[in-house]
């Protein structure tokens, strides 16, 4: 090849680029800081939230990108906070004696982030709102908890008759029944009475999850995207919103009304909603942006070695899951001889590099287990060992003597890099550990791999799971007969009693002990191959101070500071 | 001529219900729907939510209200984006994709062009070569690594222009032009080059003709012959390629506004189809039916323009 050519080529490059831009400024964002009287300095955070988050409605959202940025617009009658559960909008709560009814007070002089009063009226409204069926929220049934709370939410403006739907004559009459029997009651403006269907230990954090946070009801009946706009939404947290530019960027600033705005050190927080994780490092890295999750994979070894790297605990687990109904997976040998024979240490290390926790269990380590007095994880411990000499034999005794014989399997994954390089690395470990050759990774998009995990349509697929609460029940109930989530189409009627009675027990040591021992059950079948427990990476720039990740993945910038 | 486009909006309108049929048809029958999740939802939570969305009507009735709303250009609420309508989904990205995609056409025709030209006229020589290596690379690049790079180079290291992230400003004096630059010489890149080509290649064959030698001859200017037969008859190529391109690009380069942070509507075309969002797949497949037609339409009627012995007939 000519060499002239490509150096002109290369040269008019570098010319089209210097015309480009002749001055060089550098600045990540056009973000006009805005006027505020609490902080003197100008103290401004700039976050990526990695993607959109359409709606700050409380009731409607489900992702954890709203999750975290509702986060400081708003708050629950409990907070979630480095030292655990505090009070948020109640300054304090009682419990009656069989675990049933709650009574809330909430804090003197609460106000909405506009200055209009706060009551306890305001919850009631909030949470009928979150269980009613119109609203249609994906997590009302994180209200089912509350008597009647399912019924209201199943009322049915169509009714089956025959094999034809036919319209609810009684719809109305049925959702103000289902209204009023909603045990949640305005005491008096101070006083919220909230009565449970039956003991549920983890409802009081329940409180702090977005679902339930309130609403204000004169704004969610005036406008019907009150809560896509800047100018409508309205929350009672530290922060309130100065700006908001749809796919761009959002922009708060400290909310005046707060109770507890001494605390409040930031003038401002910026998120943004860069998706290419790629581009928002080199943003983060050039100064534009102070703090960022998930970095991409591949600058992972890099921003180790140069101890950029963050990580915070995750609540949960990555696991395969071997179709237990279908041969040759049927055969609980097999499976423990599928998850012996994993180098897990080596998938975290070599493959995933993120500090990942190799996990021999179900549930991930998170919630406390309150009779131990430690992590839930760390009382139940580990269900099996990595074992070579165990593995082939136990799979020998189920007729396959050095993998001879097996027969060919396909495992599917959602198409991504890491899940692909997981999927690679276990091909090898089997192959090499078990002597099965015919296995092969085939990859689908993410809606069609959960069609074929639920229809049971599988032989091998990539799993994950994440708490929706920090209690090891979130991981548990799922495997019931029948359940939803099911997806390893397993079931034990040992298991769905012990389930059952940790449910409704007022026992805690009874309830642990249940979990506990479902925990075994499960895990003595196998039903699934837990790989590794999740980290939470991130990078943040060394001036900030203060931010709080809880392991359900929700960031709060609320409280950090600048330097 | 009236006749004519009477005739051409008729069949147009028939595309794009037969591209907004099929897509109906296509959408309904992936695996998984708008609220497929890893999560299970409850039976009442579904009911509640296809009963919102009124996916619990028959398909048949579906696909009808649906065509009346398109009609009225009522495109319907997201699923994914919720409290969005893909009415507003549109005119919010398409406004920002068309800024960014109509400047990187403008350029790519006014850079690519007389790059062609020159190409041509100085065939085998080294503007010849020049063009060549540029056309190669802007052809065979996928736009991510030219956008990359040009990140990497142009704003991390040199720090001349910033990073990612966008302005509607683009008034001068003011820094928000500063956004659009890399994106738009990333986009520009593959159209300029396959806008060189086509007038090289169109120039070499016109400059052979016999009625290029006859101009000559009876004593026209070189250049006159160039740009007035030449160039003329070699911009009919880039004309017939514009149209569909066009429509392409002004809707939005999912890897460019992803690379660069851009709130335009590219993504919206394969996210929407990630998150089974109906609505938005059918919102904006319709529109850009919607575009290619109306652009093919205005190419045609360019024709008569840049050449008059092209007539349309009624």
């Amino acid at each position: 090849m000519n060499r002239k050519p490509l150096v002109a080529g290369m040269a008019s490059l570098m010319v089209l680029a210097l015309l480009a831009g002749c001055t060089s400024k550098q600045s990540g964002t056009t973000t006009e800081p805005t006027k505020t009287d609490t902080p003197k300095v100008n103290k401004v955070l700039r976050y990526n939230a990695g993607a959109d988050f359409a709606t700050l409605d409380p009731a409607l959202m489900s992702d954890l990108v709203s999750f975290t940025a509702i986060t400081p617009l708003t708050e629950g009658l409990m907070r979630q906070t480095e030292k655990g559960l505090v009070p948020g909008l109640a300054k304090e709560y009682k419990m009656n004696a069989d675990g049933t009814v709650y009574t809330f007070t909430l804090r003197d002089g609460l106000k909405w982030s506009n200055g209009e009063p706060m009551t306890a009226e305001d919850f009631v409204y909030s949470w009928t709102r979150a269980l009613s069926p119109e609203t249609a929220a994906d997590y009302a049934y994180q209200l089912y908890y509350i008597k009647g709370g399912e019924e209201l939410n199943s009322v049915a403006k169509k009714k089956k008759e025959g094999d034809k739907e036919v319209d609810n004559p009684n719809y109305a009459k049925e959702l103000e029944a289902a209204t009023k029997a909603l045990g949640v009651k305005a005491v008096n403006a101070n006083t919220l009475e909230v009565t449970l269907k039956a003991p549920t230990p983890y409802f009081l954090d329940l409180t702090a999850f977005p679902t339930l946070l309130p609403v204000n009801k004169k704004i969610v009946e005036g406008s019907k995207d009150w809560a896509n706009k800047a100018e409508t939404f309205i929350g009672a947290g530290p922060f309130k919103i100065a700006k908001w530019e749809a796919k761009k960027e959002l922009v708060l600033e400290p909310n005046p009304y707060y109770y507890d705005k001494s605390k409040i050190k930031l003038s401002q927080i910026v998120y943004y909603m860069i998706e290419e994780q790629g581009t928002a490092l080199q943003l983060l890295e050039s100064g534009g942006l102070e703090v960022m999750d998930a970095p991409p994979g591949a600058e992972i070894p890099r921003l180790t070695k140069e101890n950029k790297l963050g990580k915070a605990p995750s609540y949960g687990t990555y696991y395969y899951l071997l179709n237990t109904s279908k041969a040759p997976f049927n055969d609980v040998r097999v499976r423990k001889a599928f998850a012996m024979a994993i180098d897990r240490k080596s998938i975290v290390e070599n493959v995933t590099k993120g500090g990942q926790i190799p996990a021999y269990a179900l549930v991930a380590p998170g919630a406390t287990d309150p009779v131990a007095k430690k992590d839930y994880r760390e009382a139940g411990g580990n269900y099996f060992k990595e074992d070579l000499a165990e593995a082939k034999k136990l799979l020998a005794e189920a007729g396959y003597p050095e993998g001879k014989g097996f027969p060919a399997a396909e495992i599917i994954y959602n198409t991504n890099e890491t899940h692909k390089a997981v999927s690679e690395a276990l091909i090898e470990m089997w192959k090499k550990n078990l002597g099965i050759t015919e296995l092969k990774a085939t990859n689908m998009e993410f809606k069609t791999l959960l069609d074929k995990r639920k229809s049971g349509e599988y032989t091998i697929s990539r799993a994950g799971w994440f708490g929706d609460y920090l209690d090891p029940m979130t991981y548990l109930d799922m495997w019931l007969t029948g359940g939803g989530n099911n997806d390893a189409h397993w079931s034990n009627k040992e298991y769905d009693a012990l389930i059952k009675t940790a449910q409704t027990t007022t026992d805690v040591k009874a309830r642990f002990e249940a979990m506990h021992k479902a925990e075994g059950i499960a895990m003595n079948d196998m039903i699934i191959t837990p790989l590794y427990y999740y980290t939470n990476l991130y990078v943040q720039s060394d001036k900030v101070t203060g931010v709080y990740r809880n392991a359900l993945g929700i960031t709060d910038f609320s409280f950090a500071d600048l330097k | 001529m009236v006749r004519y486009l009477g005739r051409r909006l008729f069949s147009n309108l028939l595309t794009v219900w037969l591209i907004a049929t099929l897509t109906f048809g296509i959408m309904h029958t992936i695996p998984g729907d708008p609220f497929t999740s890893e999560k299970t939802l409850p039976e009442a939570v579904l009911l509640n939510l296809k009963e919102k969305y009124h996916l619990n009507d028959p398909l048949p009735k579906q696909y009808i209200t649906y065509l009346g709303n398109v009609a009225r250009w009522d495109l319907g609420p997201s699923f994914a984006q919720k409290g969005r309508s893909v009415n507003e989904i549109i005119n919010q990205g398409f406004p920002v994709s068309a800024r960014v995609g109509g400047a990187a056409i403008l350029v790519a025709l006014l850079i690519g062009i007389p790059l062609g030209a020159l190409a041509a006229l100085f065939r085998d020589k080294w503007p010849d070569h020049f063009v060549t290596v540029l056309t190669t690379i802007g052809i065979s690049q996928p736009g991510f690594i030219i956008a990359t790079l040009l990140q990497y180079f142009v704003a991390v290291k040199l720090k001349l222009l910033p990073v990612a992230l966008w302005s509607d400003q683009w008034k001068v004096p003011g820094d928000g032009w500063k956004f659009a630059v890399l994106p738009v010489i990333a986009l520009s890149f593959f159209p300029l080059a396959y806008f060189a080509r086509l007038v090289r290649s169109n120039m070499l064959e016109v400059l052979n003709q016999d009625y290029m030698r006859t101009a000559r001859a009876k004593g026209l200017p070189r250049l006159t012959v160039i740009i007035k037969h030449g160039l003329r008859n070699a911009l009919l190529s880039v004309i017939t390629v514009l149209a569909p391109l066009a429509a392409g690009i002004l809707t939005g380069s999912l890897v460019i506004e992803r690379i660069f942070a851009i709130p335009g509507l590219g993504k919206e075309f394969t996210t929407s189809i990630f998150n089974r969002d109906y609505t938005v797949i059918m919102g904006v497949t319709v529109f850009y039916a919607v575009l290619i037609v109306t652009f093919n339409l205005a190419v045609d009627v360019l024709y008569t323009v840049v050449d008059p012995r092209i007539q349309i007939a009624d």
